[in-house]
């Protein structure tokens, strides 16, 4: 079990730097208008050449 | 357009515009892939929630060639003004999400590392370890305390440098003791932690907070259209522009097709269809014809019309709205304002008990004397008390829009749901307002029928009443009156030509002169120099959902009383039909006044309906009155609320909703207090730990906003 001692503080980086991430992007607008980004997909992108 | 100005004096600028037009996700979509193309403009983006489109415009003549093509993909944008404000909006919003994540993140990630302990069982784990998941709990809690929770830190911080106890001052308390015992107790490797307690606090405070935050964000949203709905300036029938502030009341605007109508008036010219969906929820199209009211704001859909302004720029309905959206997110009823006092009080006595709570518990050599403080602490802010009013009036105040009601007074909605007794007017009110001339009979050799309706019409140029526009409608030219004078509810007079004419109810204009025949009908008489000249005779027809509105008022608040200043055998019929047994017929404005006062002296509480100047008395008499398709401005400025979409029908749904929200504030206050009073007790005795307290405080004032959230519903 002693490798808990390093298991944890790994994960423990990992949850620091999705927390930094998550608030970058609240940050940099990613969050600000997700009606239009869900329905993105449905529309045709017309500018294909 | 200042906006266009600046990106033509300026190489590379951002530009930002409101379209108020977006009804979707698909809009934005479109509306970015076509402003894509162009070459000279970069970074499109619209903002569906907002209804806001910012582009940068790469070279000069981007902005026009921008909000060319928006024009012609069929939208019309304004440029922004005060846009600080939804800025500030934002910035909150995003700033709150960013603080909600990371304590929700956190919250999960120091409930796992708790529950190692907690499942551990009887034999409980090694020291090693436990010290291990301990130590990683408070690397996690770090963020959600010194980040997540800083807002509370720094109200209370505020609250107590004011020397005022807010609610932020036991959250922050109570989130920091938390933390900073449970870190002694990981350093010391003794006694327990609280750091998923101090977490969750944080996280359910946070949901509360931002939900309050994107009620009121969407409210601003909704205010910022309504500004935005007005063109900058009005072209008059001579084809000047004029800014709409130098606009005076009288004057004669010319509003072509598409346009957006630039002020409130009255069609003198023309028909057209308006479409009037922002104010009051239709989306049907309004059909307008001479004497016909424009709102400003509203769009002129299909012909080209002349109108006359019909009031100054503060008394437009489109000025109503934004000053009610404003007012209303500050109005607070007597007992919002009663629990506020309550929970100021309440924070100071929370405090002490919880410390005092604390000290007993020491004393009796509890082990858990901390915990115990903690939980009396968190479960008795009074969060839920203060919250449980002002939210839901906030929300309902929007949704009532929804239903084509405008309300003016904050006590509407309270007072609405207590209504006893149910007035209405009939003229306009029940019946549609538009009268046909049935009959004509001339008592005069001299004058033809039109040059007799012509004199009429004249008289009426500056009444708003049915009659009048009924007149005007078959008049073919309007004379110039001199010295003109109206007696709301009896009738008009003027000199034409030398001659003084009056026009009205036999009563106002030669008394002892009777109809020339029984036959149904309003009759109106015409005289000149005290000489009859003709009877005109007008019908009217009720309007088609008031006898189903009438029946459904009477089984909601019992009585409904109609109070007529119509004279008419017909007119009693007409009432009788819709089922009213006993109209009050031939009352003149007083008499509406006293009669209301009457009742209201017999303990009952009266809504009066109306719609013209000889209801204005009644209605400011009334506890509360509501106005139906105001022709006059002043009427809609006396009445506590306006129904814009003219359907009688929403007036049992509004009563019923008024009803839904007198509950929804009941149910709120009524639970905050019997929460408060019940588990303060229970946790002073110690049967709370920590965690419950955290989740039984933050639930109490989410169920509180929730439950408020239920009144966007209209239905």
């Amino acid at each position: 079990m002693e490798i808990l001692f390093i298991l944890v503080p790994v994960s423990l980086l990992i949850v620091m730097i999705s927390l930094a991430a998550f608030v970058w992007s609240v940050h940099h607008r990613q969050f600000d208008d997700l009606d239009k980004e869900a329905e993105r997909i449905l529309f045709e992108d017309e500018k294909l050449e | 357009m200042n906006d266009l100005a600046m990106a033509h004096s300026s190489i590379e600028s951002k530009l930002h515009f409101l379209v108020p037009d977006v009804r979707c996700a698909g809009c934005c979509l479109k509306i970015e892939r076509e402003l894509s193309d162009l070459p000279d403009v970069s970074d499109v983006n619209v903002n569906y929630a907002e209804k806001r489109l910012s582009f940068t415009s790469v070279s000069p003549g981007g902005a026009e060639s921008a909000l060319t093509r928006l024009t012609a993909l069929g939208y019309q944008a304004t440029p922004e003004k005060n846009r600080g404000e939804l800025d500030m909006y934002q910035d909150q919003r995003r700033a709150l999400l960013a603080r909600l994540g990371v304590a929700g993140i956190g919250m999960m990630q120091v409930m796992m590392f708790a529950l190692t302990s907690y499942l551990s069982g009887s034999d409980g784990i090694q020291p090693e370890y436990e010290a291990l998941m301990r130590w990683a709990a408070f690397v996690i809690s770090l963020p959600v305390v010194l980040y997540s929770a800083m807002p509370f830190h720094q109200g209370a911080w505020r609250d107590i440098r004011n020397r005022t106890a807010g609610m932020d001052v036991p959250v922050s308390i109570a989130v920091i003791s938390a933390f900073s015992l449970s870190a002694v107790h990981t350093v010391l490797g003794t006694g327990e932690v609280y750091f998923d307690s101090a977490c969750m606090f944080t996280f359910f405070l946070l949901t509360g907070r931002y939900l309050e935050l994107a009620a009121r964000q969407n409210f601003h949203v909704e205010q910022l259209l309504g500004d935005h709905l007005l063109p900058e300036v009005a072209r008059t029938v001579s084809g000047q522009m004029i800014p709409l502030a130098e606009l005076q009341v009288g004057d004669v605007l010319l509003i072509k097709k598409g346009e957006v109508i630039p002020a409130d008036c009255i069609v003198t010219r023309g028909t057209t269809t308006a479409d009037e969906s922002a104010f009051t929820g239709e989306s049907e199209p309004a059909f307008k014809k001479i004497g016909s009211g424009l709102l400003a704001g509203t769009v002129n859909l299909d012909g080209e019309v002349e109108g006359k302004v019909s009031a100054s720029k503060s008394e437009w309905v489109i000025s109503h709205l934004s000053e009610l959206y404003r007012s209303a997110a500050s109005f607070r009823p007597a007992f919002a304002i009663l629990a506020d006092r309550v929970a100021r009080y309440f924070v100071g006595i929370v405090l002490v008990l919880a410390a005092s709570s604390g000290v007993f518990w020491w004393y009796q050599g509890a082990d858990n004397y901390f915990a115990i403080a903690l939980a009396v602490l968190v479960v008795s802010c009074p969060c839920a008390l203060s919250l449980a009013t002002p939210i839901a009036y906030a929300i309902a105040t929007g949704a009532s829009r929804k239903m084509g009601l405008l309300i003016s007074s904050g006590e509407f909605l309270e007072k609405l749901g207590r209504t006893t007794t149910v007035v209405f007017d009939k003229t306009g009110t029940l019946t549609e307002g538009s009268l046909k001339l049935e009959q004509m009979v001339g008592l005069s050799i001299d004058l033809s029928r039109q040059q007799l309706i012509d004199i009429a019409a004249s008289l009426e140029t500056s009444s708003l009443h049915p009659i009048a526009v009924t007149l005007r409608e078959l008049s073919s030219e309007l004379h110039e009156v001199g010295e003109p004078g109206i007696e709301p509810g009896f009738g008009v007079s003027g000199v034409v030509g030398g001659d003084i004419y009056r026009l009205g109810s036999p009563a106002y204009v030669l008394v002892g002169e009777t109809p020339p025949s029984e036959d149904d009908g309003n009759w109106v008489l015409l005289s000149r120099n005290e000489t009859p000249l003709a009877w005109f005779c007008f019908t009217d027809r009720p309007r088609a959902e008031a006898g189903t509105t009438i029946e459904t008022l009477k089984q909601l608040v019992g009585s409904v009383l109609v109070y007529s200043g119509d004279s008419s055998e017909n007119g009693r019929r007409l009432l009788n039909a819709l089922g009213i047994d006993n109209p009050a017929m031939s009352m003149t404005p007083d008499e509406k006044i006293s009669r209301v006062r009457a009742l209201q002296a017999s303990g009952e509480k009266v809504l009066m309906v109306g719609d013209g100047l000889n209801d204005a008395g009644a209605m400011a008499a009334a506890d509360i009155s509501l106005a139906v398709n105001p022709v006059d401005t002043l009427v809609q400025s006396a009445a506590d609320a306006t129904l814009v979409n003219g359907d009688l029908g929403s007036i049992p749904r509004v009563l019923r909703y008024a009803g839904k929200v007198r509950s929804v504030i009941g149910q709120n206050l009524f639970w905050a207090f019997s929460y408060n009073l019940l588990v303060i007790p229970l946790a002073v005795l110690g049967f709370v730990p920590p965690w419950l307290a955290a989740l039984g405080m933050s639930m109490s004032s989410l169920i509180v906003t929730l439950n408020a959230c239920r009144l966007s519903r209209t239905g």
